[in-house]
């Protein structure tokens, strides 16, 4: 009785003191191939092989009808032990490397351009708000006069920028100034800080705009009825279109909840009704009282449409998002 | 400090008010996850971070036999980036070879860099709980080593020494009682894990981690 067993180097044929037999090596590298391995499908040359022996063949692809195998499939280590030789496992070794690189690139989808784009926004308000508070601390030695009258730091950075103390001292009427005085070099050293918060204000600007691009192609219903932010902001949550296409409803009405939810379980503390979604015009614009049952349309009809982009159907968005404004406008 | 070898075969250590471990460098100059490399006399060791490694953790707290000499060949479960799989790889030499498998595909981007640097080691993309997915790839092997965080990961230890560890062949595994069950004590968790492994492996040794890994332990086993 043989043997037959396939791996990555070819399709071998054992005799029962497991001594090889016969072989048939693969010359290129056939992807497909390697997957019907992986999936536990026979391959044609298995086949061929089954029928030139008439053996059983064990590993992977037993158990489907050919040669004398009875479903239970195994390999005898003895087997196994053959590929123990150097120049086996280095064989092995540089084709598998060649799989796994291609089974990585082929992992990263283009949604993941969205996640990392998202979080790049995010972490850009966080540096930009740090950068402003310094800046207003700063220049509160030089002006503070002005700089209690503007709360927006990129606006505040854009005038400080325009404009001389005493311009802006005499604009507030202001005789006498509590700030000290500082020359040039002083200046010089403060306004690059507020030439870069402008910076970042553009940056974050144009990754808005990319953001809104990339959901365009990836995600139209979604953004049709979120928005490019919020969104984004779903699929970076969710960790990519394909796991938010998994998630049900109601984890999508709560994402970025999970720390009142989380407090919800553990406490019995009262459950969060909404997480990003409140930032959404249709849930901010709703009567208190029917804020919850807005978010929870909105994460309906979201749910519908990120499984239609997910698996790239019509264009129904402006569909959703018209249901959703006539429910709501029953509810108000 | 003077480099001294082990007991087993392939480790060092220094002596010093605390007992450091070592392996010798296969690959000269390259650090790998940033640990110290230490020159004595024409070799190059890396000193083995027990708080960034299971098995490093186990030497520290002084497991008797690990069953990985060099030339052997070795399937680790749950690579990761490969932290320990380098070190597993300095032991088993130009001569051995290493099977390093894990499931997540950012993982193992690190680790195909560090098996570019390392002949001995291989990448596996796949799934330990269904160890025929990678039947193509492999051989049989004289260690399994297993950290995964699973709940099954018994199951998953037992499945991969039945079908690839070679007789008389010895298995490390790395338990982690809070991916089991979270809410029981940890020792009570090690009594059911050694009373399922005993059903068809010899339990050579077994070590809590403490305080380097909290509520972790490894065993060492042996096929029959």
């Amino acid at each position: 009785m043989n043997y037959i067993y396939a791996n990555i180097l070819g399709v071998w044929v054992f005799n029962d003191q497991f001594e090889v037999e016969d072989k048939l090596l693969f010359s290129e590298d056939d992807y497909s191939r390697i997957l019907k391995l992986e999936n536990g499908k026979l391959i044609d040359e298995e086949k061929q092989l089954a029928e030139k022996y008439d053996g059983k063949i064990v590993g992977n692809s037993t158990g489907y009808g050919l040669g004398k195998s009875n479903g239970k499939s195994y390999v005898p280590l003895k087997i196994l032990a053959y590929f123990r030789e150097k120049k086996f496992l280095n064989e092995i070794k540089s084709k598998t490397l060649r799989l796994v690189k291609k089974k990585i690139s082929e992992d990263v989808k283009k949604d993941a351009l969205i996640v990392q784009a998202m979080n790049q926004i995010d972490e850009l308000d966080k540096i930009m708000n740090n950068l402003g508070k310094r800046l207003r601390e700063w220049y509160g030695l030089y002006n503070p006069e002005f700089e209690r009258t503007i709360s927006d730091h990129e606006k505040f950075a854009e005038i400080l920028l325009k404009k001389s103390k005493e311009e802006l001292l005499r604009e507030l009427n202001i005789e006498l100034s509590m700030g000290i005085d500082l020359n040039n070099n002083d200046l010089l050293a403060l306004r690059r800080v507020a030439q870069q918060l402008i910076e970042l204000g553009k940056l974050k600007e144009d990754q808005k705009e990319y953001v809104d691009e990339l959901m365009k192609k990836e995600a139209p219903n979604v953004l049709a009825i979120c928005g490019p932010m919020i969104g984004g902001k779903l699929v970076s949550l969710a960790g990519g279109l394909e796991k938010l296409s998994l998630f049900p409803a109601s984890t999508i009405q709560l994402l970025g909840a999970e720390k009142a939810l989380f407090r919800h379980i553990k406490t019995g503390a009262r459950c969060p009704k909404y997480g990003i979604l409140i930032n959404h015009p249709f849930v901010t614009g709703a009567k208190k009282d029917i804020k919850a049952r807005a978010a929870r349309l909105l994460a309906d009809k979201i749910s519908i449409a990120v499984k239609v982009d997910y698996f790239k159907g019509e264009f129904i968005g402006d569909k959703l998002k018209k249901e959703i404004q006539d429910k709501l406008k029953l509810e108000n | 400090m003077r480099i001294k070898e082990h007991k087993l075969k392939g480790i060092y250590f220094t002596d010093g008010k605390r007992k450091k471990f070592l392996t010798k460098n296969l690959v000269k100059g390259k650090s790998v996850y940033g640990e110290d490399l230490i020159r004595d006399g024409g070799a190059e060791y890396r000193l083995w971070d027990p708080q960034r490694s299971k098995l490093g953790a186990g030497l520290v707290k002084g497991v008797s036999q690990i069953g990985i000499y060099p030339g052997s060949i070795v399937l680790y479960l749950g690579a990761s980036t490969g932290t320990t799989v380098s070190h597993v790889s300095d032991i088993v030499g130009p001569e051995g070879f290493v099977f390093a498998l894990d499931f997540a595909p950012r993982t193992t981007r690190e680790l195909v860099f560090l098996c570019e640097d390392r002949k001995n080691v291989m990448p596996i993309l796949a799934d330990a709980s269904q160890p025929k997915t990678y039947l193509h790839l492999m051989s049989s092997v004289d260690c399994v080593f297993q950290d995964v965080a699973q709940r099954n990961q018994t199951e998953i230890f037992m499945k991969n020494c039945k079908t690839y560890l070679k007789k008389e062949g010895f298995g490390i595994y790395a338990v982690k009682s809070r991916s089991i069950d979270v809410a029981r004590k940890p020792r009570q968790v090690f009594r059911e894990v050694r009373e399922e492994l005993e059903k068809t492996l010899v339990v050579v040794d077994f070590k809590e981690l403490d305080p380097l890994e909290k509520d972790h332990c490894v065993f060492v086993v042996k096929k029959k």
